[in-house]
Formats: structure tokens, C-alpha cells, sequence
């Protein structure tokens, strides 16, 4: 199967998310991980999906990426909520009920999976 | 997702002369697939050098003088500087061009919608200039003839968009723009004999879990947003707004993304997780943002939930359970965030599709109170 026209093959290893973005990143965001999904498409599409991590303007609620249709950037998206289950909301491990990202890979990597 | 453009240079004739003119061959571009818009966009300019052999022709008969070329014009129009023509189920049909910035040679846009696969073609739209004399026939031809046009022909999904701002209200009343893009204009057909303003759009909303393709199986029209581009509506539920309007004289329709389809809301909120919307603000102070979902409102869909704090900060007999603002001086007894959770299911310009979700505070609960002394 062909990659779709918004998928960098292979990854963009010199794309960086400027220092001054990933202060914007809301808690519970991985940076890296983020850096390495966006390195993955093309860099026009990069600043609308980066938008919807880092905090809102006030009064605007923020964007929650929960899934991507594509299944390798699915599977990075897992990395970058990965710290929301990890360190920000530790509860939710056994509480959620919801099928959030990276819930799962945390369940796992607590289980030592 | 159609992205790639097709660009072609249209070279004037080399000279000025009837024969010149009439045998510029069109230049042909690739095949546009059917239910697609394209936006034709012309930059460039010719320029005419006089041929020094009309010096010499007599003065009754001389070469004739005066651009080759007729301006773009302010309105769209197909007999400007480039002619365009859309070949579709073996029709040909002209498509109009309008000058960008107004009445020019240089720079020009048009639009045209392909219902089923076609192609495009175009050429420089000269006039001959020439002298002709009734003893010899045709003379010197007036101009030679240098630069072109540089044409580009873009697919795009919608020649208009229409957002959707995030819920105003606690009912969830939205504002939706529409506007051309790419440099489009609202402009109704020429020579209608009634006078709707620009664009003459007309706002409809598609109730349902629908998708992005414009459609007419359902919808509940909005009078009151008529011939506006800002529209203010509470929608019922999920659903699109769509919108007919009028763009470079062609009949746009057009939808929004889906303004959300019922999430059940998480179980614990943080403000990661929300950004700055969890009650940090109730009140004129800022809050915790840490909350625990509390009771679910919607059984059906889980969408609508209350929180409380995820701690609290003391309890006051009579007054109840309080939680401290975060600059100490002010207590919010028995604090509840009435939480309204919706996904939009996106697909962004670039074709990737992914699941947007959105926790929004629609109404706080409980009382505020300023601590004495301070």
C-alpha cells in the first residue's frame, strides 16, 4: 500500500518543534513524542495538528486529538498522551473507562509489557 | 484530497498578423476528475513592439495601432487577455475570468466546476494588427509580440469555507463564517433582474451524523441568516451547517465540519487535558483543575456530566464543601462544572482524517464567595 500523500517517507529527521512551541504544550503532552508524529507529515500539515496541543486561547476549549485514522500515527499518538496517564492523571489507569490514546501502552508498560 | 496543480505558459503569437493570430494552437492541460472545482488563476502580460516596416507605409493605409489584447474585467467575463475553455461530456464551454484588483491585463481568476471528468485548454486572446490596402492586400503586421501568461489550474475541495466557532452558550450557539477562498469573490450571476447582495447565500442546517459532500436529503433552512456571511445558530444537535451562495457567478454549496457528535465525558479532568476552560475563571478567580466526573446527565449518550474538585479545601457547616481560589480569597461552596463532551470526526486539507474531542464548561454551579478582610 502506497503511503497517503500527507505521510513523509521516510520521516523529516531534521524537523524540530521550536523551543517557543513546546512551551506551549499542555501538560501532559509528550514534546518528543509530538515531535516525532509531526516529523511523519508534510510540513504544511504540521501547524493545525501541533495547534491542538498546545494550550488555547482563553475562553476556547482545547483540541483533544483521541485518533487518527492512520495506523502509524495512531501508534505515536499513543507516545504523546502517554505522560496524561503516566504522571498527570495516574487514577485513570484503573479508573478510565474511556478509550483515551496511549491508555492503553500505560496499562501495559505499568504491567511491564 | 486533489492538491497538485496543473501550470502551463501561454506564449503569445509571435507577431501581430492575422495569420500569427489565427494560428495559435490552445494549450491543453491534464484531465480534471469529475465533482471537482477548479480555480484558474493568469498572471503575466504581453508586450508589443512596433514593426519598424509600417515607417514605411503610406499614409492612407497604415498599420493598424492599439493593444492586441482586451483587459480582464472587474466582473467575470470570457474575452479577456486568456481565454479559457472547459471540455466536459463533449461540450465546450467558455470559462469566465475576472481581473484581479479590478480592470488589468496582468492578473486574472476564474472558477469552474467539472460534474464529470473534463479537461481545460486556453490560449492568449490577441486581435491581428495589421496594414491592408486594397491594391496589395495585406501589409506589415503592426507588432511583434513577446512575454505570455503563466495559467494555473488548482483542484480544490470547495471554492468557499464555512467554520464553525466553539459553542457561545450554554444551549451551544454557534457563529459560522462562509467565505471564498483563494482570492474568490461572492459574485451573483451577471444580469439577473433582481438585486440580491453579493453572494445571495442562503443557510441551511443538516441535522445528523452527515458527512462533508453537500446534499439535500435533510435540512432545516435559517431565514434569519439570509444573504449574511456570519450566521449565528444553536443547532439542535450533531449536524453540519451547509450554505448556497454565489461565487464568481458560479452556484456554490458548501458545508462545515460537523459541530460534534456526542463523547462521553472522561472520568477525570485535568487541565492538560482541557486547556483553560475547567472553572479556572468562575467568578473572576482562578480554580483548581483537577476534577472527577461526578454524575453522568445523559445515559443515552454520556455527553453531559457534572464534576467536582478532585479535593476539597474545607467544609463550613451550613454552607457545605468549599474549594479555595487559587490567590486565597475567595471560597466556592459546593462547586459543580456541568460538562457538555462532543468529537468532530476531521478530515483537514491535507487528508488527514482524525477524531477532534472537546470538554466544554456549559454552565458552573454552586456560590462564590469573597473571604472577609480581604
Amino acid at each position: 500500500m502506497p503511503l497517503p500523500s500527507y505521510r513523509l517517507d521516510p520521516p523529516d529527521a531534521n524537523y524540530r518543534v521550536s523551543p517557543d512551541d513546546r512551551e506551549t504544550i499542555r501538560t501532559g503532552f509528550d514534546p518528543d513524542a509530538l515531535e516525532r508524529l509531526l516529523a511523519m507529515i508534510v510540513p504544511d500539515a504540521r501547524p493545525e495538528l501541533l495547534r491542538a496541543f498546545q494550550w488555547p486561547e482563553r475562553g476556547v476549549p482545547a483540541s483533544n486529538i483521541v485518533k487518527f485514522q492512520d495506523p502509524d500515527l495512531q501508534a505515536v499518538l499513543d507516545e504523546v498522551w502517554l505522560p496524561m496517564w503516566e504522571t498527570e492523571i495516574p487514577d485513570a489507569l484503573d479508573a478510565e473507562k474511556k478509550e483515551f490514546p496511549g491508555l492503553a501502552l500505560a496499562r501495559r508498560r505499568r504491567a511491564g509489557g | 484530497m486533489l492538491t497538485l496543480s496543473n501550470l502551463s505558459f501561454f506564449d503569445p503569437p509571435p507577431n501581430s498578423s492575422p495569420t500569427a493570430v489565427s494560428g495559435m494552437s490552445p494549450v491543453k492541460f491534464g484531465s480534471i476528475p469529475d465533482s471537482t472545482w477548479v480555480v484558474v488563476t493568469v498572471s503575466g502580460d504581453v508586450q508589443q513592439r512596433w514593426n519598424s516596416e509600417c515607417d514605411m507605409r503610406p499614409p492612407y493605409w497604415p498599420c493598424q495601432t492599439g493593444s492586441v489584447l482586451t483587459q480582464f474585467g472587474s466582473e467575470p467575463w470570457d474575452d479577456g487577455a486568456v481565454k479559457m475553455w472547459a471540455n466536459e461530456s463533449g461540450a465546450t464551454s467558455a470559462i469566465k475570468l475576472r481581473g484581479q484588483g479590478g480592470q488589468n491585463a496582468t492578473s486574472a481568476i476564474g472558477l469552474r466546476f467539472f460534474a464529470t471528468t473534463g479537461t481545460l485548454q486556453g490560449r492568449v486572446n490577441a486581435s491581428p494588427k495589421w496594414a491592408w490596402d486594397p491594391n496589395f492586400g495585406n501589409g506589415p503586421f503592426s507588432y511583434y509580440l513577446s512575454g505570455g501568461y503563466q495559467v494555473e489550474a488548482t483542484p480544490v475541495a470547495s471554492p468557499v469555507s464555512i467554520t464553525a466557532s466553539a459553542p457561545l452558550d450554554s444551549l451551544g450557539t454557534r457563529q459560522y463564517n462562509i467565505q471564498p477562498l483563494y482570492g474568490l469573490q461572492f459574485i451573483n450571476p451577471l444580469g439577473w433582474s433582481w438585486s440580491w447582495p453579493a453572494g445571495a447565500i442562503f443557510w441551511y442546517f443538516i441535522p445528523g451524523d452527515v458527512g462533508p459532500k453537500p446534499g439535500w436529503s435533510q435540512y432545516i433552512e435559517i431565514p434569519e441568516c439570509q444573504f449574511q456571511t456570519v450566521c449565528r445558530y444553536t443547532p439542535p444537535g450533531p449536524g453540519r451547517m451547509q450554505a448556497a451562495s454565489y461565487v464568481e457567478t458560479q452556484y456554490v454549496v458548501a458545508r462545515s465540519e460537523n459541530v460534534g457528535r456526542p463523547a462521553t465525558c472522561p472520568l477525570q479532568i485535568r487541565g492538560g487535558l482541557a486547556g483553560y476552560l475547567f472553572g479556572y475563571e468562575e467568578g473572576g478567580y482562578s480554580w483548581t483543575a483537577n476534577w472527577n466526573r461526578y454524575r453522568v446527565l445523559d445515559e443515552r449518550n454520556y455527553d453531559h456530566a457534572l464534576y467536582t474538585p478532585e479535593k476539597y479545601d474545607g467544609y463550613a457547616a451550613g454552607k457545605g464543601d468549599y474549594i479555595v481560589s487559587r490567590n486565597d480569597q475567595a471560597r466556592w461552596y459546593n462547586p459543580r462544572l456541568l460538562l457538555w463532551c462532543y468529537a468532530i470526526d476531521k478530515v483537514n486539507a491535507w487528508g488527514i482524517e482524525y477524531v477532534d474531542e472537546h470538554y466544554v464548561v456549559v454552565d458552573n454551579l454552586g456560590e462564590i464567595v469573597r473571604m472577609a478582610g480581604e
